[in-house]
């Protein structure tokens, strides 16, 4: 390397103190923060380009990221690509204790279909929508979901609850082909199912389902389709009567079903599970296929301990930290 | 390609304004845009790296040097011999003090954090953009990032009844 070169090098040593105050200091003269925060009028500075400016709203919440898309035009750009779009009462700016149902629905009805309307929806990668106050009649799920979910997807939630207990017809086929590629959580509430071809959904490792009207076979024939998944929680899903947890789940850790009333034999094939909770108010027979290690396992159920005794200890020889509860029995 | 202690390579940094760099590989792989060249074996000499200067670079290589995995002479972690709570607490003053920069300097480094693709860096130096939009009215914050309100009355009334929700 020539000497001239060698006159105009730095070395940067890794060093503990703050920031080098001869070499920062001094621009702390020119334009200052302070200049522009106390209100004087604008210093001429640097603008950042927009799709810095993107990424700064995407984690911002939605309320102040819809507000500042009235500072400017650029601003308003960068809304209408913003990417995690959380559908809830509070996000959306409502008070409801303020206001009767009728209001309620109709509120959060107009306000998600104005977004949606005039957002960049290639853009959404989280889509959350929870309303305990959905409504059929005037709520036109279908057409959100239609709209917004598009093969950027990474993150889907609808957790409803309906006073009549209807539940919603999830359009799976939403999810099928491009639109399910990138998608790695799925969690719904209060939901129906409705089989469809073509659904593999390859990045899904985590899945939530929460009173959903799912049957053993359909169970069966999702959860060979789902290769990555890692998590999946079941809760009052209460067609299912078998569920068979198959060995092509391969990275399959954590596996919790509660409360599934029909529930009456888990079968587990999956060969990682590590972490099991079973939370329900009648015995379950539980198969387990593979010899597994498991880090937790948790079984709540009235008999759970006799059951166990008999049926599931030889079988359980790796677990560090074992949970039995029934009604009038806890065994840890 | 430099070495200066064993085991230690050095990589050539250079800035557009002609300032280079020596800075450990490790340090230097804390950009993933640069760690990308490294792998991709295009990084034999020097790398020049466009559109940051000397000073903003500095304060990167600067960051990047504390916020490197750091190990011991045994080759221990240190966050082996130092708990984790109390190495997170002492980076957290530092990120502190270093963020103390006026505005050009900020989104310069925004920029830099950008192009060189240091999440850590790009997290903290947008933060403060983040709280001026979150905590603001709209004038304030036009007038904190110098930014223009270029709408047309009838433009901006128009945006503000369609996120009015945002308001309340």
């Amino acid at each position: 390397m020539s000497m001239q070169r060698e006159s105009r090098r730095l070395q940067i040593q890794p060093h503990d103190g703050p920031a080098d105050s001869t070499l920062h200091r001094k621009d702390s003269t020119c334009t200052q923060d302070h200049c522009s925060q106390g209100g004087e009028p604008q210093c001429p500075g640097p603008h950042l380009p927009e799709d810095i400016w993107c990424h700064i709203f995407s984690l911002l919440p939605m309320q102040d990221a819809a507000r500042a898309a009235c500072v400017s035009h650029a601003f308003k750009r960068s809304w209408r690509c913003y990417p995690n779009l959380a559908f809830n009462a509070k996000a959306l700016g409502m008070d409801e204790r303020s206001c009767g149902e009728d209001e309620i629905v109709s509120n959060f009805t107009s306000r998600v279909d104005n977004i949606l309307k005039n957002h960049s929806c290639i853009a959404i990668k989280t889509l959350e929508i929870v309303f305990r106050y959905y409504d059929d009649k005037v709520c036109n799920l279908d057409g959100w979901l239609q709209t917004a979910i598009t093969p950027g997807i990474e993150e889907l939630t609808v957790q409803l609850s309906t006073k009549s207990r209807k539940h919603y017809n999830f359009l799976w086929s939403l999810l099928a082909n491009e639109n399910g590629k990138l998608i790695q959580y799925l969690k719904l509430s209060c939901c129906a199912f409705s089989p469809t071809v073509g659904l593999c959904l390859k990045s899904l490792s985590r899945l939530e389902l929460f009173d959903v009207n799912i049957t053993r076979d359909q169970m069966g024939s999702l959860l060979h389709n789902f290769f990555a998944l890692q998590r999946m929680q079941l809760k009052n899903c209460n067609n299912i009567t078998c569920l068979k947890i198959p060995f092509n789940l391969q990275q399959l850790k954590y596996l919790e079903v509660f409360h599934c009333s029909s529930l009456q034999v888990i079968e587990i094939e999956a060969p990682i599970l590590s972490n099991f909770g079973f939370m329900g108010l009648r015995q379950v027979q539980l198969s387990l296929g593979v010899a597994l290690q498991f880090k937790k396992f948790d079984m709540s159920f009235p008999g759970v301990v006799s059951y166990a005794c008999t049926n599931l200890l030889s079988n359980l020889q790796y677990v560090e930290a074992l949970s039995l509860c029934s009604r009038h029995t806890s065994v840890t | 390609m430099a070495t200066r202690e064993a085991g230690k390579k050095m990589i050539m940094l250079k800035s557009p304004d002609g300032m280079e760099f020596e800075v450990e590989e490790a340090v230097a792989m804390e950009s993933q845009t640069i760690r990308k060249m490294i792998e991709d074996d295009c990084a034999d000499t020097a790398i020049l790296i466009p559109n940051i200067n000397s000073k903003i670079l500095s304060r990167v290589i600067e960051y990047c040097n504390k916020h490197v995995p750091t190990t011991g002479a045994t080759g221990a972690a240190a966050s082996d011999t130092v708990a984790p709570a109390a190495l997170a607490e002492d980076l957290k003053i530092w990120d502190a003090e270093f963020i103390k920069v006026n505005r050009a300097t900020r989104f310069n480094l925004i920029q830099a954090a950008s192009y060189l693709n240091i999440k850590g860096l790009l997290d903290l130096t947008s933060q403060t953009t983040i709280d001026t939009i979150s905590d603001n009215s709209l004038e304030e914050i036009r007038s904190f990032l110098s930014t223009k309100n270029d709408y047309l009355p009838e433009e901006e009334q128009t945006i503000r009844r369609e996120n009015q929700w945002a308001f309340q």
